[in-house]
């Protein structure tokens, strides 16, 4: 099926068209989203936000670009908008819900890995919250950039065109990205383990 | 104390595991969740029906009966009632009184 057919059939809000681009597009918008959060849960709910947005605006779609870019700069800006909620918390709310997070996940994780090393988890649990803390410290561009790369098949032609730059700036963005991460890394190793 | 070496080994397992994240894969009931949100939306932004379309033959008919009845009982009401005040003759000599009351003696004086 051609993609302005596709749409037309989006448009016109076919149950079957969004059957396929759900199925199509939920996991690649779960791992855009779990690169910003790091949170499987809430980049589900914000996944789940994205696919709401399309139902709802693919009648403004203009078509100036391909639908899985338009889709890609939906996830993108939600969880760049995600994130700066986040910040804007105040402290105590945050760690509030930090503390009540990490004791339902304790239990979850007692639930599940009973004969699993406690130490080994932990240290998993320590290193996943390090990558996320020093992605954040990356800026935007950059981490965009390189969250994209970290995506299955997308290419640095499609990463261009979902951010609006040339191939030869996005190939560079990812390439300056890892350097930046590995110098973040190194700057806060110390405070982490 | 950890050597410069284990940290180097260290750092570049984390970024391997940056760049390489495993990929993640929605829950069962992603997709039951989101077409039940989609409902949602169709529900909120479907046009609402005009309550005339939405009441009973038998109510539709009995307005139509009662809007006719209480027609033809103020047009009888009127028709009937015979008020001497809406006689064409009264209604001048009334208003002649009221601003030209000297118009009598005027038209006797010619």
């Amino acid at each position: 099926m051609e993609e302005k057919e596709f749409i037309q059939k989006l448009r016109d809000k076919d149950r079957n068209a969004f059957m396929q681009l759900v199925r199509e597009y939920k996991d690649p918008l779960l791992n855009v989203c779990f690169g910003y959060l790091k949170d499987v849960d809430d980049a589900e709910d914000l996944t789940q936000e994205v696919f709401t947005e399309v139902y709802k605006t693919i009648g403004n779609f203009k078509e100036e670009a391909s639908l899985f870019t338009w889709m890609y700069r939906i996830a993108i800006s939600r969880s760049l908008d995600e994130l700066k909620k986040r910040r804007s918390l105040k402290r105590a709310a945050y760690f509030e819900k930090r503390v009540r997070s990490e004791a339902a996940e304790l239990e979850m994780s007692q639930k599940v890995s009973d004969f699993s090393n406690p130490e080994e988890e932990l240290l998993q649990k320590q290193q996943q919250e390090f990558i996320k803390y020093c992605l954040n410290e990356l800026p935007e561009t950059q981490r965009t950039a390189f969250v994209l790369s970290q995506q299955d098949g997308l290419s640095y032609k499609e990463i261009a065109e979902v951010m609006e730059k040339s191939l030869s700036s996005i190939e560079s963005l990812v390439h300056r990205s890892k350097q930046n991460l590995r110098k973040i890394m190194e700057g806060n190793y110390e405070n982490y383990f | 104390m950890k050597s410069n070496k284990h940290i180097q080994n260290h750092l570049d397992q984390l970024m391997n595991s940056a760049e390489n994240p495993s990929q993640l894969s929605t829950s069962s009931d992603f997709e039951d969740t989101l077409f039940a949100r989609f409902d949602a939306i169709d529900a909120q932004t479907k046009p609402k029906s005009a309550t005339i379309f939405s009441i009973s033959e038998i109510q539709k008919y009995a307005a139509v009966i009662l809007f006719l009845v209480l027609n033809i009982s103020v047009i009888l009401f009127y028709t009937t009632s015979t008020d001497s005040s809406d006689d064409p003759q009264d209604i001048v000599s009334e208003y002649s009184d009221e601003y030209f009351p000297d118009y009598a003696t005027l038209t006797s004086l010619e």
